[in-house]
Order: C-alpha cells, then sequence, then structure tokens
C-alpha cells in the first residue's frame, strides 16, 4: 500500500501559492517547504508504558526561503490563513533586514539563485501494515508481551522492555518552477534489557527499522535473547588493556564507522568551511581496494528509514558513490553547499523540522559486501576481538579522528571465542589506517535506521548505516 | 491555542490533563569565518497535552496517560481527534495511579534576567561583537559561529488549577576554532547563557583560540598506561552529572540507582581520601513542565544523600512530594587550587571530541583532541588516544578545585582530579 497525501496540504497550497506569489514580487528567488508529520513513540518497560506523539519529528510547519540578489535568508512559522499572507510577507522582508543589521559590519557570503528546473512530482513510498491501522492498543499488548518475556528470560534481569516508534511524513516543496510533494512512512523497534549484580547494573539492547510500517514488530521479537544474553555478559566484562588489534566488527559496528568515522568527513558544507580533510583526498586511496562506500536516499537504492524522494532543497535524491575500490570519488551536498563548491547536489540537504536551517545530512550510508564468511573471519584471528552494541561515535571531519564508543569487545583467541568480555570500549586512531586495514568482509550486508544523527551536538535526523562483518585493524581503550 | 484545546477537551469529557504551551521567538545567524553566510528567524506556537485516563483492574487502581502535539495549524477537528485517539490510548497504559501536580496560580512574568528588556536583534549584535572581539589572535581563528537568541513564553495549565506563565531569554551557540601551522586542526565550542554575559563569549572564544593554536603543534598521543587525570569546565560538569542522575526518582524506582535519603552515597567513607560531595539543585526555571515550583535544595550533604528530585508519577510511587526532575547541580569547590592540579603529574585533558559520563554503569571516557601532559619536568601538549574511568572508583579520592565555574547547566569546581585512569594511547 502506498501512504496516502496529507488532506492538510491538500488544503493549504493554494493558500502557500499565494504567500509564495507575494514573495516572488519582493525577491529574484524565493521557496516554500510545507510539512505535515506525525509520529508516535510507544515504550513498555517493567515500571512503565508510555504513549506519545514525538515531539521531535510531529510537526505541522512551513520555512519560506528567500533571496536578495546576492544573500539568502529564512523563517519558520506554523501558522498561515489567506488572511495572514500579507502579515507573513511582512514578517519575513522585516526580519531578514534586521537580522541582517544586527551583523554590524560583518561581510556576508555572496551567493547566486538557487537553479530552479521546473520539476512537477508526487510520490509515495510503501508499506505493508499502518500502524494507525493496526491501533495503539495492539501495539502496547505486543510491546507487553515482549516486556514479559524479556522479564521472564532470567533472575538477572531488573528491567527490560520493548519500543515501537513510527513517523510518517509529508512534505511539499514550491518554488517558481516546482511543486514536489512526498509521503513517506518508516518504522522501528527494539528490546532491551537491564541486568544488575550487585552495585553493577548493565544494558543491552537490539534494534530493527524498515521503511515501511508496523511490519517490523515481526522482526523485534528476534531481538530479546540477543539483548538479554548480551546484557548478562556485560556483568562479568572487564576493562581492556589499551592497544592495536585485530577486530571483526559486526554490521552495526561497521555502520557507525561508516557513519561516523567516514561519512561526517564527506558532508560537503565541511568542505565550504574548509573543515574536511576529505576536499583533498578526492580522487585518492583513503581504505582498502576490497572497500566500497554509499551514501543515498533513493528508493533504488535502500529501502530504510532514511530513504525519501527529494531532500529539503527541492533536490532529488540519489546514490552517491563514496569510495569505489578504495578510492575517495564525491561528498554529498546541500543545494548551497553545491553552489558554493561549483558541483552539482546530492540531494542530502537536510533539516531537523522545519524550524531549523538545512545542512548537508548523511541518509543510508553502507559499505558493500564482500565475499567472506563469518566463521572464515573469527578463525583467522590470532588474537583479538568480536565488537558489538555500538553506542555513539563523534565525527572528526577535520583530522579524520575515530571516536566511537562501543558497548562490547568479545575475546578471540586462537580462532575461537574464549568467553571474556570488556566493556566499555573507546574506538580511537585514524580513519583510514582502519579502512586501510580491512582485510575481509561478509557477504552479506544489514542497515539499520532506528537511531538519530546530530551535526556535532544537535540538528537531529533519522539516519540508517550499515554495511557487512568486516576485519580490520583498531585502537581500542 | 490554549482556549481551544480547553475547549476540546471539555467538550471531549477529559477531566484530567496537562497542557504546556511554548510560543517561541528566536533570531538565528550563521557565520563561515566572517562572512554572514545564513540569516533565520522562527516564530511558532506548539503545545504539548496529555490526556489522563483513571481506571480498575483487579482491585488495583491506574493512571493512563497518552501525550500529543498542537500545532497552530492544527484544526478543531484534528485537535478533537487526537484527543480521542490519545484517551482511548490511554486506557492501555496501565501506569499505577499516581497524583499530577497540585494547584499553583502565577501570572506571566519575566524571568529575571539582563537580556529582558532588548529586541532579539540587540541581543544578536552584542554577542556577534563578543565572539569575533576575540578573533585577533595571529595564528588561530574562528572558522564558523553559530548564535541563537530565543524568547520563549512557557503557559502550564493542569486540571488540577496549575495555571502559571513566564518568560525566559537564553543565547546559545557554537563555534569552531581553528589553527592551520603547524598543523591544520579545529576544536569546537558550545555556549548557552541566562544574561548579557558578553564578557564571558569573549573570554570563552580566546581560551579556545588558545588552546587550538596548542593542539596544532601536539603531534603525538600520550603513552598508554594509567594516569592521574584533570578535567575542566564542561567535562568537570558532566562527571558529576552522575550524581544528578543518580538521584533522579525514575532511576531509584527502576533500581538502577540505590540511592536512599540518609545513606553515604559516595563509595565507602572509610576509603574517601578526597573531597566529600556537597551539592544543590538549582532551578533552570520557575517551574517544571508539570508545573511543579522549583527552587533550590539540598541534594547531598556531607557525602549523605538528602532529597530525590523527580517529576510527579515517581515522587508518588516513592512516597515523597515532588519537587521536580533538576538538569542543574551546584557542587561546593574543594581547596586545592586549579594551578596545583596542573603542577602534578598528570594528564590536563582540555578537549575531547566526545565525552559521555554513563550515569547506569559509572563509565566516563572520550577520545583526546587536546591535553597537557605533565611527566613531572615538562609539560607537552598532545592528541590522540582517549581516557576511560570508572566514578565509582575515581569518587573515593578526587579532588575539587577552589576555582569555580557558572554555567546554565553546572555550578560547581571548574576542575576536578581522578586518580589513576587508563589511558589508552602509544
Amino acid at each position: 500500500m502506498k501512504v496516502k497525501s496529507s488532506e492538510y496540504l491538500k488544503a493549504v497550497k493554494p493558500v502557500l501559492k499565494k504567500l509564495l506569489d507575494k514573495l516572488l514580487s519582493q525577491y529574484p528567488y524565493a521557496s516554500i517547504l510545507a510539512v505535515d508529520s506525525t509520529a508516535a513513540d510507544y515504550q513498555v518497560t517493567k515500571s512503565m508504558t508510555n504513549m506519545m506523539e514525538d515531539d521531535l519529528w510531529c510537526s505541522r510547519g512551513f520555512v519560506a526561503k528567500v533571496y536578495d540578489g546576492q544573500t539568502y535568508a529564512e523563517y519558520s512559522f506554523n501558522e498561515i490563513s489567506e488572511e495572514k499572507i500579507d502579515e507573513i510577507a511582512a514578517a519575513i522582508a522585516s526580519t531578514e533586514k534586521k537580522l541582517m543589521a544586527s551583523a554590524g559590519d560583518m561581510p556576508f557570503s555572496q551567493y547566486k539563485a538557487l537553479e530552479d528546473e521546473p520539476c512537477v512530482f508526487c510520490e509515495s513510498t510503501e508499506y505493508e501494515l499502518s500502524p494507525e491501522d493496526m491501533g495503539d492498543e495492539e501495539i502496547l499488548k505486543q510491546l507487553t508481551a515482549l516486556k514479559e518475556e524479556c522479564m521472564a528470560a532470567d533472575e538477572r534481569v531488573i528491567d527490560g522492555g520493548a519500543v515501537f516508534q513510527y513517523r510518517i511524513y509529508h512534505k511539499l516543496f514550491l518554488s517558481k518552477n516546482r511543486d514536489m510533494e512526498q509521503n513517506v512512512m518508516y518504522a522501528g523497534g527494539a528490546v532491551f534489557a537491564v541486568v544488575k549484580k550487585g552495585q553493577i547494573v548493565k544494558q543491552a539492547m537490539k534494534a530493527y527499522s524498515n521503511l515501511g510500517g508496523a511490519e517490523i514488530m515481526d522482526k523485534v521479537q528476534n531481538g530479546i535473547k540477543i539483548a538479554v544474553k548480551n546484557a548478562i555478559d556485560l556483568l562479568d566484562s572487564e576493562q581492556i588493556t589499551p592497544g592495536e588489534y585485530d577486530c571483526i566488527c559486526c554490521p552495526e559496528v561497521t555502520g557507525m564507522i561508516a557513519h561516523e568515522a567516514f561519512g561526517h568527513g564527506v558532508e560537503m558544507d565541511m568542505f565550504v568551511k574548509d573543515r574536511a580533510l576529505a576536499k583533498s583526498y578526492v580522487g585518492k586511496s583513503v581504505a582498502a581496494p576490497i572497500l566500497n562506500m554509499h551514501d543515498g536516499a533513493s528508493l533504488a537504492a535502500r529501502h530504510e528509514s532514511a530513504t525519501y524522494f527529494f531532500d529539503d532543497d527541492g533536490v532529488i535524491s540519489k546514490d552517491t558513490v563514496i569510495i569505489k575500490d578504495g578510492i575517495l570519488q564525491s561528498g554529498i551536498s546541500d543545494a548551497q553547499s553545491a553552489m558554493a563548491l561549483g558541483t552539482v547536489p546530492t540531494g542530502n540537504g537536510r533539516r531537523e523540522s522545519y524550524k531549523r536551517k538545512t545542512y548537508t545530512r548523511m541518509t543510508n550510508t553502507y559499505f558493500e559486501p564482500g565475499t567472506d564468511k563469518l566463521e572464515d573471519m573469527i578463525a583467522s584471528i590470532d588474537y583479538g576481538f568480536y565488537l558489538e552494541n555500538p553506542h555513539s561515535g563523534m565525527e572528526d571531519p577535520k583530522n579524520w579522528g575515530i571516536q566511537l564508543m562501543v558497548g562490547m569487545a568479545r575475546e578471540i583467541k586462537d580462532g575461537k571465542f574464549t568467553g571474556k568480555v570488556f566493556s566499555p570500549i573507546v574506538m580511537s586512531g585514524y580513519v583510514p589506517d582502519l579502512l586501510k586495514s580491512i582485510t575481509m568482509m561478509s557477504d552479506e550486508v544489514e542497515l539499520c535506521g532506528l537511531g538519530m544523527c546530530g551535526k556535532g551536538h544537535k540538528e537531529w535526523v533519522k539516519v540508517s548505516d550499515g554495511g557487512p562483518y568486516i576485519k580490520a585493524k583498531i585502537r581500542l581503550g | 491555542m490554549t482556549e481551544l484545546i480547553l475547549d476540546a477537551l471539555k467538550a471531549n469529557n477529559i477531566d484530567t490533563y496537562l497542557i504546556e504551551d511554548n510560543k517561541e521567538e528566536i533570531a538565528e545567524l550563521f557565520f563561515i569565518k566572517k562572512n554572514l553566510d545564513m540569516r533565520r528567524t522562527e516564530n511558532t506556537h506548539t503545545s504539548y497535552v496529555t490526556v489522563y485516563r483513571d481506571f480498575e483492574k483487579d482491585g488495583e487502581k491506574f493512571r493512563g496517560d497518552a501525550a500529543f502535539t498542537v500545532e497552530a495549524a492544527t484544526t478543531r477537528e484534528e485537535l478533537d481527534a487526537k484527543i480521542k485517539r490519545a484517551y482511548t490510548a490511554a486506557q492501555f497504559v496501565p501506569n499505577p495511579f499516581y497524583e499530577i501536580a497540585p494547584e499553583v496560580k502565577q501570572d506571566c512574568f519575566t524571568m529575571e534576567s539582563t537580556l529582558a528588556g532588548l529586541t532579539l536583534e540587540d541581543v544578536m549584535k552584542k554577542y556577534v561583537e563578543a565572539l569575533y572581539a576575540a578573533d585577533c589572535d595571529d595564528k588561530a581563528f574562528i572558522n564558523t559561529a553559530e548564535f541563537f537568541v530565543k524568547k520563549l513564553t512557557k503557559h502550564i495549565i493542569n486540571s488540577n488549577g496549575v495555571d502559571v506563565s513566564y518568560i525566559k531569554y537564553s543565547v546559545e551557540g557554537e563555534f569552531v576554532a581553528q589553527c592551520k601551522e603547524p598543523q591544520d586542526v579545529e576544536t569546537y565550542q558550545q555556549f548557552e547563557f541566562e544574561g548579557l554575559d558578553t564578557e564571558e563569549l569573549t573570554s570563552q572564544a580566546r581560551e579556545a583560540l588558545k588552546l587550538t593554536r596548542d593542539r596544532a603543534v601536539a603531534d603525538t598521543a600520550p603513552k598508554a598506561g594509567q594516569y592521574d587525570v584533570v578535567l575542566s569546565g564542561e567535562y568537570a560538569a558532566t562527571v558529576m552529572s552522575y550524581y544528578r542522575d543518580r538521584a533522579n526518582g525514575a532511576y531509584i524506582y527502576r533500581q538502577y540507582s540505590d540511592y536512599k535519603t540518609g545513606d553515604f552515597i559516595q563509595g565507602e567513607k572509610s576509603e574517601i581520601t578526597g573531597d566529600i560531595i556537597n551539592a544543590d539543585y538549582l532551578p533552570s526555571a520557575p517551574f517544571s513542565n508539570e508545573g511543579v515550583p522549583m527552587k533550590k535544595l539540598p541534594c547531598i550533604s556531607e557525602g549523605v544523600f538528602q532529597n530525590i528530585h523527580s517529576g510527579c508519577r515517581y515522587s508518588y510511587y516513592l512516597g515523597i512530594k515532588p519537587i521536580g526532575a533538576y538538569s542543574k547541580l551546584e557542587i561546593t569547590p574543594g581547596t586545592m587550587s586549579f594551578e596545583d592540579m596542573k603542577k602534578q603529574k598528570g594528564l590536563y585533558v582540555v578537549n575531547f571530541s566526545d565525552f559521555q559520563m554513563d550515569s547506569m554503569g559509572g563509565n566516563f571516557g572520550g577520545e583526546i583532541r587536546l591535553a597537557y601532559l605533565n611527566d613531572g619536568e615538562k609539560i607537552t601538549p598532545v592528541t590522540g588516544g582517549s581516557i576511560n574511568g570508572s566514578i565509582i572508583e575515581a569518587q573515593k579520592n578526587f579532588k575539587f578545585s577552589k576555582e569555580t565555574q557558572n554555567t546554565s547547566k553546572f555550578v560547581g569546581p571548574k576542575a576536578i582530579l581522578l586518580k589513576n585512569i587508563s589511558v589508552a594511547g602509544l
């Protein structure tokens, strides 16, 4: 089934077009992005049940972008009517001039008008089971059953449960020549377990996501045994001796490497700011020759939670080959950064919401599969670790430093697991060293998009990342 | 919009509810080097509504709830549909019964701030000038900067008679300092102020430029091993957030934390050789988002836990009066000077790529962007590697500086000395 259009946006579109016409009478370029988004979070644990609309993803509002012949300004608002058109247009003009004055004597970046080729467009993604049709009661019932199974799994479990979240968003992008509409649904779920032994409390989670609806719940159940076992294994975890080790990374950790360690470094708004080492490496070797990396929101490339038809600049999404055979091919960009660099935008201009500015952001980021089998990869390790449960990472586009936190490292000796677990793990080092050290890659790819990505410590967008199992030399501490 | 929501709740026979209404006016500027790259204004009105539903099951009382968002453009029909859905869903949310915040009234007032009375654009001008006043270093410079000047008007209403409103002004943002020689490096900084603290921003920027210069000459990571580590500024505050999180009612009720009022919570008292914690909760707003009045209250006194901080639900379950959930702690400083801390052998880490405190497990750590290594003879800037420590061990002998810091999130020692911390390096 296809996601339907927003009745609200259909009704308000003529008013938005009138506002746009008014702005185009004052500015050489103007556009309006309209967003109507519903999203809900459900959580069932031992101590609470929660059901709420997600206040980050649930929104309805507009952002007008205007160009005065040299510079750009934006105005985010969430109230419109025929009667308010003049008031809004006047507020846009007044505030952008006042803000220009508040910058004092600071110079300003000069830009051309954004490309505005004609494009009329209406597309929707597909789903099997709508969460809204499934209903809140059934969703909570399924999560409650998962929680009970988790709590019963082991006497050391003091808390546990399951979450489910979905988002249905509708976007309209209007400019002089563009009238684009998209309707997208994605969903995700996870199970988690919290265990305790004496004063020590540990937790572990297993997450799933899809471009679609509540059909993802069928997979979530599989995660209970994994989450409980991982949490219990963590109770006896030790602190690792810092050093460089041969590691096998599970697809989730591989994805975090692709996203955090490398992906952020090729966001081309960083090229504009001279903040990205990658700018000087296009066409050069940055990884082992067996490595190929992609980012893209196009449906043809990936069906995941960050798939869409056009970005928040009105640029059609595509699949970007970032690394091919170990050579850096291209970065990803939003429209304004591409204009500054003289390149073609890649459809990666994304806003956290209609309230926030567009930045170059990743979408679905992953390494292509290789040809190896996981069991052979583990058997090849004399001494090293199997890394799983990624927690978080921080980008370093300037220096390609790695800063990733991983929940656990399982010791491997002579090709076999010893049963010892080390936690927490900080992965550090230099990105190209890690990527060039990859010698094996499994023949399957997994992506997951339950989490969010920030630019620094803000501007949250939905992303997915993943890849195959990889074998690499990594500094752990 | 509040009137529309109240009318709709009444029409749908909702007896128990909470409305958190937010009007935001925000002025934003974005700079690349010294060039203004984008200017933005946000003018939005959004409410968050929680609907409660009481029911019984097997003789036990429950209070279910479900929350939804109301935007200025939400129609009455949609609002009615949201209310009905939330009320229906709430019956499947079997949380044990609890009381919501009791009646309290407060007419709209402006929180005391030197930002009030100025236009957002005037404030913006002063902060832009303040940041770039520091940008005159001969080697390091401001690469990018973002400024957000906010006016928030908040109105909280519940069915028990909570009806409070206030206006809060704030300025927040971030900037990146860069130095190109001998190595091209950068450091990332955030700032957040609730007053016209422009000199504070200039001072922060000058310090950031200096440490970025130092990072440019740092070309080696520390050797792997155990070090005494000094953390200052936001990193010291992050480590101490462990106590705030462990003191939270949600943590305690779920048994993630063993804190009990009257207990010594800093490990074993006989093992303490460092500073003992004295901490108070400080309010960031006059009322919590549930409408609970917030004020300065004791958290920990001579290492002894004083008060659980929590919203209404977990306070009720724990049998205590709700005082709200606090994000800000004030910790009494120590007696050791910051300079004396840095004179000792060890590692003073001034910049991480990302520093985290896991309040559940007690571990803290992050990758080092810049640290100063004191080997007892000389001090060398180093970069790379990471630290990984446990506050459960470190709290036995940590030392607080006598110098203090005062930010929107933390008041307390400017620096902490942590003994014997694992460092991954060369």
